[in-house]
């Protein structure tokens, strides 16, 4: 096969992951009309892919013609009175979002980054900033259409095709192009956001303070572990609505971090001297005067837009990330297990941060409630080991990894610890079983 | 004041459309496929509260429809501007392989566009500030041996607007011509390509803003002027070298 085959202009691509260990090239499309999407590739498999920021290959794979929808970014509906907006999958969030925000209006659930697709918030079943408070984003999406080409443009929702919907909210574009979504808006409370942070003492504490809180945004910073016997230390941040008689404005949105942008600078910059210094003044940077400010909507929604250094300070090499869901009950015997590991392996872990979640995923996504404890980790032989008995651990102790964040978690491992995999694996090969949609996620995790 | 688009869901036509809207003016989306025209029409209702319509016209074909398009610029406020972005081109495009995919190529790029303008002409010659405007290629520059049919017809469509011009003069008709470089859409998307892509976003932005402006033919980015002027005067011995 080459590019001369597609009846739509094709080009070779260098594809990579955002956090820099998946790197591949393979076929790229753009397409920009819906007769385009309904052009057969023959017998290659294919992914749509959003905004290119997955941390883990699933929007390409090798030999894998990529279908990039970004073109797709248009509104094609809304309702007012029931506050619902259709919009096609490639309509990044961010600019869903500010064109809500003018209406008074308010997506509860959006993920860190702005360029974000609509499609790869279904894909991923991305979750916000308070999960156990608004869910994970298939609570916000009331029906999806999705392009198969053996079933043609189909409309699912919980109700109709609810097993379609199902695999697809979570699935990672293995059951089709989802072309676009009918997203639940709610009445936006207030203007602006009030930030507000404590100190805490360890990841207990961490934990008791978001369990605690039912502010709309809630989650923990734990900074950088340079002495093991201070794991934990860092800042529950929570937020209020603030009614002020001017919205707090975003300030001017930096130029959208890409998987390419994030990777230029040739070496990491992270390390245990650099993590120390950079925590330390994160945790200046929230106390004092500062410990509690006025942000915007869109500031309190994106945290990363405006803190581009700390993904790109981690070089070409990238980085690891591991989420984990970890039953409430058994957080105290991981969070022990885990100090030991830290304490064995001593990886360079650049930050620690802990959500409470509640997630409904039938799909290859967290499903249930607990804790959820994201580590960011440079990449080195040292966390190697660390990765090989964090793996260990996930299977001892119950915890669900999030598949969108670790991009070298085995099959294997995610076959015993995700509670969704077995039924979305026979779901996948039901709806798809010529298996057109594949990704390097979907290989490496046997589907 | 309104503008009809031949082409207006994708590629460069996509941002005319959003331009004109984000101005507030009233559209008439012409497209090939009906999905296409009216998500972008849609669109631009949800996003600039203008109103636009949706018309499905396939300039492929060597019979045309008008009669959804006269529809819907009826309905309109006094049409001013016929702006005709369509455009295609195809992979075997070289002499020895020219098909019946040659014949479409040449109706989408040349034929179908005069046609269209033809028949929309008699609307906008009572407008306050009548336009029409005309996407050419630089491939017309010079022939060679790739793009063959494609760049044939981008010439006949240049030779079609300076008569088009010449007519229009003294009917206070403004005509408005451009010759675009490697511009990134689909028709550009794959290519390898020695010199700078500009984005259709700025092209879109730079078609509007010219609307008001004088009749004329003009090149996008500007340094293509110069690389034509260059390439039509390179002696043969040179120019036969040139294979990319």
């Amino acid at each position: 096969m080459d590019q001369q085959s597609f009846a739509l202009p094709t080009r070779l691509s260098t594809f990579v992951s955002f956090d820099g260990r998946v790197i591949l090239t393979t076929f790229h499309q753009r397409p920009d009309r819906y007769r385009h999407l309904e052009l057969a590739s023959g017998s290659i498999p294919r992914i749509a892919r959003g905004g290119g920021l997955s941390y883990v290959g699933a929007g390409f794979g090798a030999g894998v013609l990529v279908q990039e929808m970004t073109l797709f970014s248009r509104i094609l509906a809304y309702d007012p009175t029931d506050r619902l907006v259709r919009v096609e999958a490639g309509a990044r969030i961010g600019d869903i979002l500010s064109w809500a925000l003018r209406r008074n209006l308010y997506l509860p659930v959006v993920p860190g980054y702005p360029a974000i697709t609509v499609g790869g918030c279904i894909a991923a079943d991305v979750h916000g900033k308070n999960p156990r408070l608004d869910g994970t984003f298939r609570e916000w999406v009331q029906a999806i259409t999705l392009y198969h080409p053996n079933l043609g443009f189909i409309q699912a929702s919980p109700e109709i095709h609810g097993d379609l919907f199902d695999a697809t909210c979570g699935g990672f574009g293995l059951t089709g192009i989802v072309v676009d979504a009918t997203l639940k808006l709610v009445t936006l409370p207030a203007g602006s956001v009030r930030l507000s942070s404590i100190r805490v003492k360890s990841l207990h504490h961490g934990a008791e303070c978001v369990l605690n809180s039912a502010a709309p945004l809630s989650y923990t910073w734990h900074g950088g572990v340079l002495n093991p016997s201070r794991i934990g230390d860092g800042l529950a941040f929570s937020a209020e609505w603030e009614a002020t008689t001017t919205p707090k404005v975003a300030p001017r949105a930096r130029r959208q971090l890409t998987s390419e942008s994030r990777g230029r600078l040739p070496f990491c910059l992270w390390n245990r001297l650099t993590v120390a210094a950079a925590s330390s003044a994160f945790r200046a940077g929230n106390s004092g005067n500062r410990r509690s400010r006025t942000i915007s909507v869109r500031e309190s929604c994106f945290p990363f837009e405006q803190q581009q250094m700390y993904h790109r300070l981690f070089g070409r090499e990238g980085f690891g990330e591991m989420q984990l869901l970890i039953p409430t009950a058994d957080f105290g015997r991981f969070v022990e297990r885990l100090g030991d590991i830290i304490r064995h392996h001593r990886p360079t872990i650049t930050f620690m941060s802990i959500k409470a979640f509640r997630g409904g995923s039938k799909a290859l996504t967290l499903s249930g409630e607990g804790l959820l404890l994201a580590i960011d980790y440079v990449r080195s032989p040292a966390a190697d080991d660390f990765e090989s008995s964090m793996d260990r651990l996930i299977l001892d102790t119950g915890a669900q990894p999030n598949v969108s964040k670790d991009s070298r978690i085995s099959g294997s491992v995610v076959r015993q610890s995700l509670p969704g995999y077995a039924s979305f694996v026979e779901n996948v090969h039901r709806i798809d079983p010529k298996r057109i949609f594949q990704s390097e996620l979907a290989r490496r995790l046997n589907i | 004041m309104s503008y009809v688009i031949f082409g207006a869901p994708s590629g460069v036509g996509r941002y005319v459309a959003e331009c004109l809207a984000a101005a507030g003016e009233e559209l008439v989306l012409v497209s090939r496929d009906k999905r296409d025209a009216t998500a972008q029409a849609a669109d631009l209702f949800y996003r600039y509260d203008i109103r636009a319509k949706a018309v499905a016209l396939d300039l492929a074909e060597d019979t045309y429809d008008f009669v959804e398009l006269d529809s819907a610029l009826d309905d309109s406020q006094n049409v001013s501007g016929i702006i005709v972005t369509a455009g295609a081109s195809f992979e075997n495009d070289s002499i020895g392989s020219l098909g019946a995919a040659a014949e479409a190529i040449m109706r989408i790029n040349f034929l179908s566009a005069c046609l269209c303008i033809e028949h929309v002409l008699p609307r906008i010659l009572s407008a306050k500030a009548p336009v029409i405007v005309g996407i050419g290629s630089i491939a017309a520059c010079r022939g060679r041996s790739r793009n063959v049919v494609y760049a044939a017809a981008k010439r006949a469509l240049l030779s079609y607007f300076e008569s088009l011009r010449h007519a229009m003069e003294g009917l206070g008709v403004r005509v408005q011509f451009y010759q675009l470089g490697y511009i990134d859409t689909n028709l550009a998307f794959g290519q390898r390509v020695l010199l700078p892509i500009a984005s259709p976003q700025s092209v879109g932005r730079k078609i509007v803003e010219n609307l008001k402006r004088r009749s004329g033919f003009f090149f996008y980015p500007r340094f293509w002027y110069i690389v034509c002027l260059l390439l039509r005067a390179l002696p043969w011995v040179a120019f036969r070298r040139l294979k990319q």
